[in-house]
């Protein structure tokens, strides 16, 4: 039965697939021509579940000179099918553009209706059209299509315009929802030079042609079309959907100018490398010592590299604020922000790397793109919105980032934690930098426990959080009183009832923090007939598995590596003996990926329970959901598995 | 991208040069006030003056005392309208002076109004501190020729901040009907003062307010007092307060007047539509329905103040409109068809707020409306595409509603939820190796309806997600998931099919089980060493579950969960399970909650109470082979 269903599925997927090259190669669709049919239909053909749909979407970018320099200009067509109300939300469109040299204009827009078996059609008028200043660089476009129900069909055309021509807006070829016949169409003049990027996992049908137009300028088309596009939608533990979906990303790498002599951009790592130093609020940034010489020679003469590199970091961590501005470009520059104490990122991370550099270590800085700007794609210097330092003691090249009051050196705050970076040095060149962490971050838990004839469970618990771990405590528990404190880790754990709450290291960095209290809980035992039966893990035990859902499309991203350590010991009331303890656990995942340690020992009056795990691998590819999953249910049935007391 | 932010050089020469002088030093702060706190109002002085019918003048001063980064929310820096002068002085610990920002230093954004762009700024600090703690002078002068909403008083608007001195000094040009109401001032040390024409009202070292589970809705318990003339203006139209139906006369003229005509065309549509409906309410409903297929919600603040709805037969062109614009068509559509209907102003909000009785002024946030019924009134959320005729949920439900009406207007309660029930029905199949294989039936009605609802137009992988979030079942697959509505009577019912893996927990001979496997309740609320707020239960429920367990040949019930019964005034709750076969066990479950306010004395038995139902949710079945 599963075979031959399976069989069939590829048998159709080959037809499909010659079908739908066939049909590619067709004239594109166009705007204006809604049928009968169109708006009669209920539902996606291919996904019921849709609440709208792309039925066309064809992007046309060219390029136009005028007074204000070269400017690309975006013509964007899209036909939307609305199948439920919430797919109200496309018949509302927003964007943002630059005042200067910027601007978005809507050419035509409607809704279409099935009224009496009829094609209506509603024009967009101008009172539907809205702007507003965001910022007073940044200007909002607007407009809500009229009549929108559901079946309706939304149509629209847009223009858009801009001078920053460095990086063309990124394509995206895959949405939220099923986009049936999509294109994208560049036309280039010939004299610029653009590298091009196809991201996630489809490949659109690619053609190119050299065109002549008026007053004989060659003109590169190249068209990108794909048909049938399933929605790609948002689950839990992803860094940035955006990475996922089907799109291109297009960077300027050169152009030829009229004595026909090529210029090139960052086409490679080494031009790339070139311009970043070139650039006045970087190299010059990065060469600048005299504002810092003073105040750091005493700190560090004398000591090893390893000191040089704690004690600067230190130095600049405790000193500087960071503005939350991001970049890898100076704004006041170096000077002025050592002075007032506060910068950006490039700032803090470049002061501190020359720093280190004026002190004898070989520091670079690695450029690096942030989870929310998504995973860079190809040599270019717009991928990256952020820097941090590296330095190399030995072999190993330490990570850095001061920016964070709560960051150590190689622990990086999360935001800087995406995928690959790139090292950057003025005469070796440069080279990739993996920023996942490798080394597993620890955490241990020792717990003291009294269980009474009545069920109920009084205790001590001690808590030590070693590096990631220990960022992440002290990011959210930052600032909070004791009170406050104990009130948030007893709301972690429901039922939970904490006194002399207490924690240590929380601000000294260098030392794990240890959190420390008093507890009483009375849910955890079950007391039926003559026998107690409760899970030796207490309120430790994993709940409920984040991995619930039959397939996943991409990475499971747990930012680090970790080691989860377990000691529980707990005193049975007098009165009552161990009829029964759960067996000792050993679980393991395909390639080393996680590891699961159960074991309980009882002897006379205690139990005493040892239960470790380790994910070993930060970000975990889709391909071993099926396993991660599985391993979750393992172990969180294991974690809940009950002694049995008996009343002697 | 790449985005230059120019910072302003400043010079700290004047600060060495003179003579220190500080101020608010943070040691002087006393020990309680630091308690909880992230940030403590040191002083805060409002001085509003109400000039003319057409302008009003809000000074304020405000010294805060910044303690960690939450708590940098809370200098609180921006406003809006015509502002006159804003300023800060930023001192450190002890109350040096660090810097001076002036009105240049301030950002500024436009607030845009639709399609126009007005001359109304948003003007706020953006400050990024270099140290903590650090103390901020505040001082602002911003004027309005609004004089419909005077801003109110409410000094412990901020969670955890303690508060050292606020004051506010308000006065009105006479004639103009000056008037103040306070609420919640006892048990409060507030000191008042009356004038003529104005008030003064101070309150002085006040720990500060935490955030705690179950807390009533702030407005309940906190101080606060309300100000407003009699003669007022809103943007150009003079109004007059006197009495709700007063302002309901012209809020009807000023706000409504011109607002309903529709082209003939929809008008015989509608007639059309409602023919062969003799009854005004049947006819309302067809017409409601009509509505929200025509219609959809997009926010725009058009008209006087934002006041004034869209024109009707603009949105009968355009299909869409804010809850003004929406809720003024419907009532449009069923004058068409000779229902008569009132536009009604309240506030939306999941906290119970009502529309104050005994103080007439421009008040609420939304728009709703009444169709006389009777006595009664049926009640209409315009806004929402999706709800049943006559329903309004928790967001407008049971307070008081300003009907707009040539005259006669007055505050009229909408609907009361009591009976806001659960039932669920079905059975389940263990096996020996500890699998279930499950039926169940759920029907949710009243504000557990609203709860559902989504359900409807749920995805087949949003529905899948909800359900494995929704039971407490590891390993939970759905093997069916039918939800359907009566719009009649509000109800939701889901007709499930599901099984899990590994549910029971096998042991040599035995099996562990929770008994009820479909509704378990283990939200205990946090416990508080000291509570602080008084705590409330704004609306019952009811749920009742009926669940058959079919057990594996070959096994035998060892033991069985004790019955439970727990009656307390916060709500009651049952457990009863009984063989009905040798192989089959029924467990039947009620739970209820009654609605209440109480004092924080109180909580920790409330608290107990969820704590043993939770136990019993959980309670532990043994089945051994025989």
């Amino acid at each position: 039965m599963r075979f031959s269903d399976s069989f069939t599925k590829r048998f159709y997927a080959i037809v499909f697939f010659l079908g739908a090259s066939i049909a590619i190669a067709q004239k594109r669709p166009e705007l204006g021509h809604v049928t009968v049919a169109e708006l009669e239909q209920k539902k996606h053909p291919k996904d019921s579940s849709a609440a709208a749909a792309y039925l066309y979407k064809h992007t046309k970018v060219t390029f136009s000179f005028d007074a204000g320099g070269i400017k690309v200009i975006t013509d964007t067509e899209a036909k939307i099918k609305v199948y439920g109300k919430d797919g109200y939300d496309y018949a509302t469109y927003e964007d943002f553009y630059y005042v200067r040299g910027g601007s978005i204009s809507v050419k035509e827009a409607a809704t279409y209706n099935l009224v009496n078996g009829k094609v209506e059609k509603t024009k967009l008028k101008g009172e539907s059209e809205f702007e507003s200043k965001v910022t007073k660089q940044i200007r909002s476009k607007k407009f809500v299509l009229p009549n929108v129900r559901e079946g309706s069909i939304l149509e629209y055309r847009i223009v858009k315009t801009t001078y920053s021509i460095g990086r063309l807006r990124d394509f995206y070829f895959q949405n939220d929802i099923p986009v049936d016949y999509v294109q994208y169409e560049l036309r280039l003049p010939s004299d610029f030079k653009y590298s091009k990027l196809i991201r996630g996992s489809l490949n659109p049908e690619i053609r190119e042609e050299t065109i002549t137009e008026a007053y004989g300028s060659q003109v590169q088309k190249t068209t990108y079309t794909l048909k049938d596009v399933a929605a790609m939608k948002e689950e839990e533990y992803v860094t940035n959907i955006d990475n996922f979906r089907s799109h291109i990303e297009c960077e300027l790498s050169g152009y030829t100018d009229s004595y026909n002599i090529l210029h090139r951009f960052s086409t490679d790592w080494a031009s790339v490398g070139g311009h970043v130093f070139e650039d006045e609020d970087f190299g010059p940034e990065l060469k600048r010592t005299n504002y810092f010489e003073e105040d750091i020679k005493p700190l560090v003469d004398g000591k090893t590299d390893i000191e040089k590199m704690n004690i600067l970091f230190n130095y600049v961590q405790s000193r500087m604020v960071w503005n939350k501005y991001m970049g890898y470009s100076c704004d006041d520059g170096v000077r002025a922000a050592y002075k007032n104490k506060i910068g950006n990122i490039a700032e803090i991370n470049l002061m501190l790397t020359s720093m280190l550099r004026h002190s004898g270590l070989k520091a670079d800085p690695i450029l690096l793109s942030t989870r929310e700007n998504g995973i860079y794609s190809f040599p270019s210097l717009t991928a990256f919105d952020y820097v941090i330092c590296g330095v190399k003691i030995g072999e190993e090249l330490h990570l850095l980032d001061a920016s964070d009051k709560h960051a150590q050196p190689n622990i990086l705050p999360v935001r800087a934690i995406n995928d690959k970076g790139r090292l950057f040095n003025e005469k070796e060149g440069s080279y990739t930098v993996s920023l996942e962490p490798e080394k597993f971050s620890r955490k241990m838990v020792t717990v003291l426990a009294t269980l009474t004839p009545d069920g109920q469970i009084d205790g001590q618990a001690r808590d030590n959080y070693f590096e990631h771990h220990a960022l992440r405590y002290r990011d959210s528990y930052a600032d909070l009183g004791k009170e406050l404190c104990a009130d948030k880790t007893e709301k972690r754990f429901s039922g939970l009832e904490i006194s002399d709450y207490d924690v240590l290291n929380r601000d000294n960095l260098a030392k794990p923090v240890t959190e420390s209290y008093t507890f009483h809980h009375s849910g955890l035992a079950d007391l039926i007939g003559d026998k107690i039966y409760f899970s030796p893990m207490l309120f430790l035990s994993l709940a409920k598995s984040p991995f619930t859902q039959d397939k996943r499309e991409y990475p499971v991203d747990f930012v680090f590596p970790y080691q989860d350590k377990y000691v529980i010991s707990i005193k049975i009331p007098d009165g009552y003996e161990v009829e029964s303890v759960p067996k000792e656990a050993k679980l393991g995942m395909q390639d080393n990926l996680g590891t699961f340690f159960y074991s309980i020992a009882p002897q006379q009056k205690t139990l005493q329970l040892t239960v470790q795990y380790n994910i070993n691998k930060a970000v975990i590819s889709e391909e071993y959901y099926e396993i991660l999953k599985e391993f979750f249910s393992q172990m969180i049935a294991k974690q809940n598995e009950k002694v049995i007391l008996k009343k002697v | 991208m790449k985005i230059k932010k120019k910072f302003l050089f400043f010079l700290f020469a004047g600060a060495l040069c003179f003579g220190q002088k500080t101020e608010f030093p943070v040691s002087a702060i006393s020990a309680d006030l630091l308690e909880n706190s992230t940030a403590v109002l040191r002083k805060e002085k409002i001085e509003i003056e109400i000039e003319s019918r057409k302008s009003v003048v809000v000074k304020t001063y405000r010294v805060v005392t910044v303690l960690n980064e939450q708590g940098l929310s809370k200098i609180n820096a921006s406003e809006y309208d015509n502002v006159r002068s804003v300023a800060a002085t930023i001192l450190d610990a002890n109350g040096v002076e660090i810097k001076k920002i002036k009105r240049k230093d301030f950002k500024e954004v436009a607030v845009s109004e639709g399609s126009v762009i007005t001359d109304n700024k948003n003007v706020f600090l953006d400050y990024t501190p270099t140290q903590y703690p650090f103390t901020i002078i505040y001082e602002s002068e911003v004027q309005s020729e609004n004089t419909a909403f005077i801003p109110p008083w409410i000094p412990l608007n901020e969670k955890n901040m303690g508060v050292e001195e606020t004051a506010i000094v308000i006065k009105s040009s006479p004639d103009l009907g000056f008037k103040s109401k306070s609420y919640n001032f006892e048990g409060w040390d507030v000191k008042q003062e009356y004038l003529q024409d104005g008030v003064a009202f101070s309150l002085s070292n006040v720990t500060a307010i935490k955030d705690e589970a179950f807390s009533a809705a702030p407005f309940k318990y906190l101080p606060h007092a309300m100000f407003g003339v009699d003669k007022f203006n809103l943007e150009g139209v003079e109004g007059d307060a006197t009495s709700w139906e007063n302002f309901s006369t012209w809020a009807f003229r000023n706000l409504l007047s011109g607002t309903t005509e529709l082209s003939d065309e929809t008008r015989t549509k509608v007639k059309a539509l409602v023919a062969d409906e003799k009854d005004p309410i049947k006819r309302a409903r067809k017409i409601y329905k009509y509505m929200q297929d025509k219609t959809r919600y997009v926010s725009i603040q058009l008209g006087i103040g934002g006041w004034r709805p869209m024109k009707a037969k603009d949105v009968d062109r355009l299909g869409y409109g804010d809850c003004k614009g929406l809720t003024n068509y419907m009532r449009s559509l069923l004058e068409a068809a000779d229902v008569p209907s009132h536009y009604a102003i309240v506030y939306g909000d999941e906290d119970k707020m009502d529309m104050q009785q005994d103080f007439v002024s421009m008040q609420g946030n939304h728009i709703i409306l009444a169709i006389p019924n009777g006595n009664d009134y049926i009640w209409l959320e315009c806004t929402n595409q999706k709800m049943p005729f006559g329903f309004l949920g928790d967001f407008t439900d049971d307070r008081l509603a300003l009907l707009v009406k040539p005259s006669g207007g007055a505050l009229v309660r909408t609907d009361i939820y009591s009976d806001n029930a659960q039932n669920s029905k079905g059975s389940y199949v263990l096996q020996a190796d500890g699998s279930i294989k499950g039926d169940i039936e759920i029907r949710s009605g009243g504000v557990q309806y609203s709860g559902r609802h989504h359900l409807i137009s749920d995805s087949f992988d949003e529905k899948n997600k909800f359900y494995k979030a929704y039971f407490d079942i590891h390993n939970l697959k759905m093997d069916r998931m039918d939800v359907a509505e009566d719009q009649d009577r509000a109800e939701v019912s889901e007709n499930l099919k599901l099984n899990a893996e590994r549910y029971a927990e096998v042991r040599d001979n035995r099996l562990f089980f929770q008994i009820n496997a479909f509704n378990k309740f283990s939200d205990v609320p946090q416990r508080y060493k000291i509570r602080k707020n008084p705590f409330e239960i704004s609306r019952p429920f009811a749920d009742l579950d009926e669940i058959t367990v079919s057990i594996p040949d070959g096994y035998n019930v060892e033991a069985k969960p004790a019955n439970v019964t727990i009656k307390e005034k916060y709500g009651s709750y049952r457990l009863e399970i009984e063989s009905i076969s040798p192989n089959q066990i029924r467990y039947r479950r009620m739970f209820t909650m009654q609605v209440g306010y109480y004092p924080n004395n109180e909580y920790e038995g409330f608290r107990k109470f969820l704590e043993q139902v939770a136990k019993a949710d959980s309670s532990k079945m043994v089945l051994i082979k025989t």
